[in-house]
């Protein structure tokens, strides 16, 4: 019996080699392709006459160097800038915005309390644990302490945000709509994780020896004895496994925004469009300027460039056209 | 690859973020088999049983707070006998230094109980008092 419970024991070294590789892989995916335009998106007043005012609230938001648009992805990274300027454009009120950020605030919410509930398990994964780790801890805790165990803050609030970011794309109709199977997948696995981390500490006790030394056992490379394998309590495998499934699930999953976000050519580029040229690295020299030119050339096939006809279109996508026909549906050009 | 230089930078900072529990320690993890460490009890029966009492002792103590504190309870009957409703019941047969904290600070729990209470690994000479 017990040597099935390796199973357990094996499972987060396969979830991580899967995280490790998936990301590389698609960060360099990503590096691949070409940003043929140059697009930042600003909000701001860009470098100009002495006399035309620029604060430093412009410089983040239309940066003209490659520090200032630094500035600005550790803006967008670490405060969320561009959810906050969410608003929601109402025909029914008269074309009139609404402040929609309250997503800023519970996406805030949750990225951050995340963040803690991590470091906060870093208690599991270190012997002797180090000291910032029971600070953080401590602080977390210092509102709830009149129960025990004391109530952490990150927890509470971690479920807050995650049943307001669930219940906007269940119950607003717009956001439904636009929601994928895999955007409600991994809100379902936080929501799994969540309340069977919840459960384990203020519901269900379980002995947490085994699941340290479990832990231990996983970060230091030393298996485990059967001992602590049986008596690992059966939420905490549950916990433990969606855990290791999550972390599989990443490289494939909307998650990646963490690294995606740094490949964003809207956030990522400074607005220096009159002071510099940027090159298409699609052709860096070209002899015709490309809307003169007959046609462009993407991966070793000429597309006409000037002006899309119907069969260059077909062309560029046979594939999904010809099983759109297939469906009886009928496609024309528009003229 | 476009941007080579930063892409690599980045792989480099998303792989020292993954080895974050290495590097706070400075590579000093060790795994320890806690049970084998602490001090054996002094008793043959503890209040509950052996595994119960290990995942839920804190509740029991909770349990017992109230009763003392609000309904001025002293004894508490169990099928292992009747025991009194006292820190100090527990090290009858615990250690405190080598039971206790031992595997509270393996665990890094730190029970509030010390915020008023006194407890034997203090200087204050509190702990002779009921003795």
């Amino acid at each position: 019996m017990s040597e099935i419970l390796y199973i357990f024991y094996i499972l987060p070294y396969i979830a991580f080699a899967i995280f490790i590789a998936g990301v590389i892989y698609r960060i360099i995916n990503w590096a691949k392709s070409a940003v043929p335009l140059k697009v930042p998106t600003t909000a701001g007043q860009q470098p100009s006459f002495k006399f035309i005012r620029r604060t430093w609230v412009d410089k983040i938001d239309s940066p003209s160097n490659k520090f200032w648009a630094f500035v600005r992805m550790l803006f967008e990274v670490f405060l969320f800038r561009s959810l906050f300027r969410n608003t929601k454009y109402y025909v029914e009120k008269g074309g009139k915005n609404a402040d929609t950020r309250w997503l800023w605030l519970f996406a805030m919410l949750f990225h951050y309390s995340l963040l803690i509930i991590v470091i906060r398990h870093l208690r599991f994964f270190t012997n002797p644990t180090p000291k910032f780790v029971s600070m953080i801890e401590y602080l977390d805790g210092l509102v709830g302490v009149a129960i025990v165990p004391p109530l952490l803050m990150t927890g509470v609030l971690a479920l807050v945000a995650l049943a307001f970011l669930w219940g906007r794309r269940i119950f607003l109709a717009k956001e439904r709509s636009i929601s994928l199977p895999s955007d409600h997948l991994i809100l379902f696995f936080m929501a799994v994780i969540l309340v069977s981390g919840l459960l384990l500490r203020y519901v269900v006790k379980v002995d947490l020896s085994y699941v340290k030394m479990f832990a231990l056992s996983i970060i230091t490379f030393h298996p485990p004895s059967p001992e602590v394998l049986n008596n690992l309590h059966w939420l905490f495998l549950i916990h433990f496994t969606f855990v290791c499934i999550t972390i599989a699930y990443l490289p494939f999953s909307k998650v990646m925004h963490f690294a995606g976000v740094w490949f964003s050519p809207t956030r990522n580029m400074p607005n220096d469009n009159r002071m510099r040229r940027h090159v298409n690295p699609w052709d860096p020299n070209p002899e015709v300027p490309i809307l003169a030119r007959v046609g462009i050339v993407v991966d070793g096939q000429v597309f006409k460039s000037k002006k899309l006809d119907w069969n260059t279109y077909y062309e560029m996508y046979k594939d999904q056209l010809d099983e759109i026909a297939e469906n009886n549906y009928v496609l024309k050009p528009e003229l | 690859m476009y941007h080579k230089q930063y892409v690599i930078l980045g792989i480099i900072v998303f792989l020292i973020i993954l080895a974050t529990p290495y590097w706070v320690t400075a590579g000093n993890i060790k795994y320890e088999d806690i049970h084998k460490e602490l001090a054996k009890p002094k008793g043959v029966n503890c209040i509950k049983d052996v595994k119960w009492m290990a995942s839920n002792h804190m509740e029991l103590l909770n349990e017992w707070r109230e009763a003392a504190v609000r309904g001025g309870v002293r004894k508490y009957q169990t099928k292992n006998g009747v025991f009194n409703v006292s820190l100090t019941e527990c090290w009858r047969c615990h250690n405190y230094e080598k039971f206790c904290k031992k595997c509270h600070s393996f665990m890094d729990v730190r029970p509030v109980c010390w915020d008023c209470h006194y407890n034997p690994g203090m200087k204050i000479p509190t702990v002779n008092y009921i003795k």
